[in-house]
């Protein structure tokens, strides 16, 4: 039996009894319908799931999410190492720190060390323990913990902000399916890198786009669309353990280049002569005239050489680059760096040593066109090295954490090898038909402008909003950083569609079937991107804090959110309680929170009324809210389902997705 | 694959479109009062507060799920696939003997209601452990992604027979029941 709901959309309307159409009588309406029968097995089978859910409770173990875990795991480490005020450990916290040891097999002798340390007595503790042991006690109770925050240390209610977070519909690295059949010389690449392993597919994709932007010539290098205008080079990121596969795609790159004539350099020293290069003064012996015995003459002539460096090469590879990116005494690279990765036209390298002069044979001055592959290791970073300074902004990251590799990852790369008969020889053809493909490529692009089909602009903003919601409606480190790189994210679903139609269709002619496509990769890209951060950037990325400008005054702002102090209905916090607040924050006597308080009344960070003669309301101004609603206009967009159901459409194969 | 023609004997009633306002009306408050007959239930006018619902106003365009009910619907743009997604999780339905309706409302997907389940003596949880177990048992694993679960615990949805409450959409209407 086959059922199609199209053929019920524009017909008859279905045969209604009398009580659906109001033709009823008092019982007819009064009466309860029968209850439906369900299959024996569909009962029995739900029993088991009961069962289930049941012994979860019993062991305690109910499931958490990953974000929640993070929360419970961060909560009880500031917990065993700050300083807390007298009081704090009470039996709420106790108990539920029973039940997060038991859940989490927690060493008792490890928290019993603590207690010691911290001179706290563990009597209470290992009362809960034997509560929850026996069973009495199953679950951890989160509000009880923000309530404990509330009364002790309100700046940790702010961990729990993404407590109830819906991560059902988070699209997650584990949910990718890193479809390459829509990318022709994804196999050769594949191929050439000799890389193995699932969790490098990622990276070989990246290698597609970024082997496609290496190829673009100076006339076809910018893109402009309405008001963005963008470079289509390619920067890779590659964030990897030691002995994973940047050293196979460096190799790569090296052979490929230098097979098609290009200058693809290593770099070992950061120095910004190494980088830009100089203008060097040398002697030239030029003619000057003929003797009296009719002998030429020569004279020493000052000649200036401009000895470009590395920057004007085609590709640079920067196998290790956690120094350019840290270190002090790289600011200046660094700097030329970034400049460097600006668009083209815009990114002028400009040099004039102090005793040359401002004659053009005199000063360096070129536009950097470079592409480049930047490598490191999983270190923690901080925000402004990489974040705030624009680095990350012009980059495509991939990131793998480091992960134990099983017996089979070693099997499997001597089973490739020795599965293709004639390895070396297939490998040099292989890297020849790349490099034809891209050589075609690079053809097709001598004069053609780029161009755009009709619903181009249609498509690009709806994928856009999807891509842009993926980090928005996320967790708070996520959303804030989706918030700094938006704008670069936007131009980067245009370098891709372009880069795709050309690779794809060998076209400068971009359609909405490119943007699509470039969307389900960039999607990818970012969610790796968004790990990431979450996993190796220090810092909440908030430029300092949501409200207030230092941790006395978030404390302070806090203090009136959580007292529900956010309007001039709801807040019960009066004029001296707040100062007494502010008195108690910022350790000082009345006069100075009374300065402190009419700072901020005009700044307009909060407002305030006088309540009949003897009261008053104090609230935070409306407009310091919008940090806590900014993104709620995003939460309706379903990213996960869109994703899937264009890897439904571009790929047949794909169809079997998990739930 | 040939079409079961019970399935498709369509009654002689006359579209919707023809029955007038106050018979709208009606048919709300048949529904609404029968489901008060089996439980409280709380209905609102947009998004504003929720309220139990006790007597019927024409203004009510959304309401609770109720206990015994399972409402399906595929969160997804592509309208053509929420409609395979409705064919085949009714499909399955109707392969295992349970009655359903299909409401649409000219969103994205069409609903799929499923009523009188024997379930109201679990508990809240289980409940919704329960509605989950059955969409997963009755929505193919393909279309899983798309379905919208937050419909299984306490949710409001839109009132049958009432103009959509967006505005945008239109009134939503049965287009489809099998007993």
């Amino acid at each position: 039996m086959v059922i199609d709901v199209r053929d019920f959309l524009s017909g008859p309307e279905p045969a209604l009894t009398p009580a659906d159409t109001g033709h009823a009588t008092a019982s007819n309406i009064n009466n309860t319908p029968a209850q439906q029968a369900i299959g024996e097995n569909l009962w029995q089978e739900f029993e088991e799931e009961l069962k289930k859910m049941d012994r979860i409770e019993i062991n305690f173990a109910k499931s958490f999410s990953s974000t929640q875990k993070e929360i419970l795991f961060k909560f009880w480490d500031i917990f065993l190492t700050e300083q807390l005020p007298a009081g704090a450990i009470n039996s709420a916290l106790e108990k539920n720190f029973a039940v997060y040891i038991i859940q989490n097999k927690i060493s008792l002798e490890k928290v019993k060390e603590i207690y010691e340390m911290q001179k706290w007595k563990i009597g209470g503790l290992l009362g809960w323990i034997k509560e929850v042991e026996s069973g009495r006690i199953k679950e951890l109770n989160v509000g009880e913990l923000i309530n404990w925050c509330k009364k002790y240390d309100p700046a940790l209610i702010e961990l729990f902000i993404d407590w109830d977070f819906d991560e059902t519909r988070i699209l997650n690295k584990k949910d990718l399916k890193f479809m390459t059949s829509h990318l022709p010389i994804y196999n050769d690449v594949d191929y050439n890198t000799q890389i193995v392993g699932e969790e490098y597919k990622h990276a070989k994709k990246l290698l597609c786009y970024h082997l496609v932007s290496g190829i673009i010539p100076e006339t076809s290098l910018i893109v402009t669309r309405g008001q963005m205008e963008i470079d289509l080079r390619d920067f890779l990121f590659l964030v990897y353990p030691t002995g994973s596969a940047k050293g196979n795609i460096k190799n790569l790159i090296i052979r490929l280049w230098r097979d098609l004539g290009k200058e693809a350099v290593t770099l070992t020293s950061y120095h910004e002569e190494q980088l830009i290069g100089k203008v060097i003064k040398r002697k030239r012996r030029v003619e000057n005239g003929t003797g009296r015995n009719g002998v030429t003459r020569y004279r020493n002539e000052d000649q200036w050489i401009k000895n470009e460096g590395h920057f004007k090469a085609d590709e640079i590879l920067l196998d290790e680059c956690k120094p350019l990116l840290t270190e002090r005494d790289k600011t200046t690279s660094r700097n030329f760096f970034l400049l460097a990765m600006d668009k083209y036209g815009d990114n002028e390298m400009f040099k004039r040593l102090t005793e040359n002069l401002d004659n053009p044979d005199e000063i360096l001055r070129f536009f950097p066109k470079f592409n480049a592959l930047f490598g490191t290791q999983p270190y923690k970073f901080r925000e402004d090295y990489i974040i705030l300074n624009g680095f990350l902004k012009r980059v495509t990251t991939d990131y793998l954490p480091q992960t134990n590799r099983p017996d089979s990852y070693f099997d499997s790369r001597l089973d490739n090898k020795t599965v293709i008969t004639g390895y070396y020889d297939n490998l040099i053809d292989s890297l020849e038909n790349l490099g034809s493909l891209l050589t075609e490529l690079n053809r097709h692009l001598n004069s053609s402008p780029w161009t755009f089909a009709d619903d181009f602009d249609k498509t690009f903003k709806e994928c856009f909003k999807y891509l842009r919601s993926a980090g928005l409606f996320n967790t708070r480190k996520k959303r804030n950083y989706t918030q700094l790189v938006e704008w670069q994210l936007q131009n980067r679903l245009l370098k891709k569609s372009c880069l795709l139609a050309l690779m794809k269709n060998e076209t400068t002619y971009v359609t909405s079937e490119h943007v699509e496509l470039a969307f389900l990769d960039l999607l990818e890209d970012f969610i790796i991107e968004l790990d990431f951060i979450n996993e190796k950037i220090y810092g909440k990325l908030d430029y300092g804090s949501v409200f207030g400008e230092d941790e006395k005054e978030e404390e302070l702002f806090n203090f009136l959110y959580n007292s529900g102090a956010v309007s001039a209905e709801t807040s019960e916090v009066t004029i001296e309680e707040f100062q007494n607040k502010i008195k108690e924050i910022y350790k000082t006597k009345e006069d100075n929170a009374r300065r402190i308080y009419n700072k901020f009344k005009k700044n307009d960070l909060i407002d305030s009324k006088r309540v009949g003669q003897h009261s008053s309301k104090v609230w935070i101004a409306s407009h310091m809210q919008e940090f806590t609603t900014a993104t709620s206009a995003t939460s309706d967009i379903n990213v996960k389902a869109k994703y899937f159901e264009l890897i439904n459409k571009y790929s047949a194969s794909a169809i079997s997705v998990n739930a | 694959m040939e079409k079961d023609k019970s399935l498709f004997d369509n009654s002689f009633l006359p579209s919707v479109s023809v029955v007038s306002v106050a018979d709208l009306e009606k048919r709300r408050k048949i529904l609404l009062d029968k489901y008060k007959a089996k439980q409280p239930f709380r209905v609102t006018i947009g998004k504003s507060r929720w309220m139990p619902y006790e007597t019927f106003n024409p203004a009510y365009n959304l309401r609770e799920i109720l206990l015994d009910e399972v409402v399906i619907e595929f969160d997804i743009e592509n309208k053509d696939l929420a409609l395979e997604g409705i064919n085949l999780t009714a499909t399955s339905l109707h392969n295992a003997r349970i009655k359903f309706e299909i409401w649409e409302h000219g969103g994205k997907s069409p609903h799929l209601h499923v009523h009188n389940l024997p379930i109201t003596h679990l508990s809240k949880e289980q409940l919704r452990a329960f509605k989950k177990f059955f969409i997963k048992k009755f929505v193919p694993a393909e279309y899983l992604p798309y379905v919208d679960f937050s419909l299984c615990g306490t949710h409001l949805i839109a009132l049958e027979w009432a103009n959509h409450w967006k505005g945008c959409y239109k009134i939503k209407t049965l287009i489809k029941k099998v007993d």
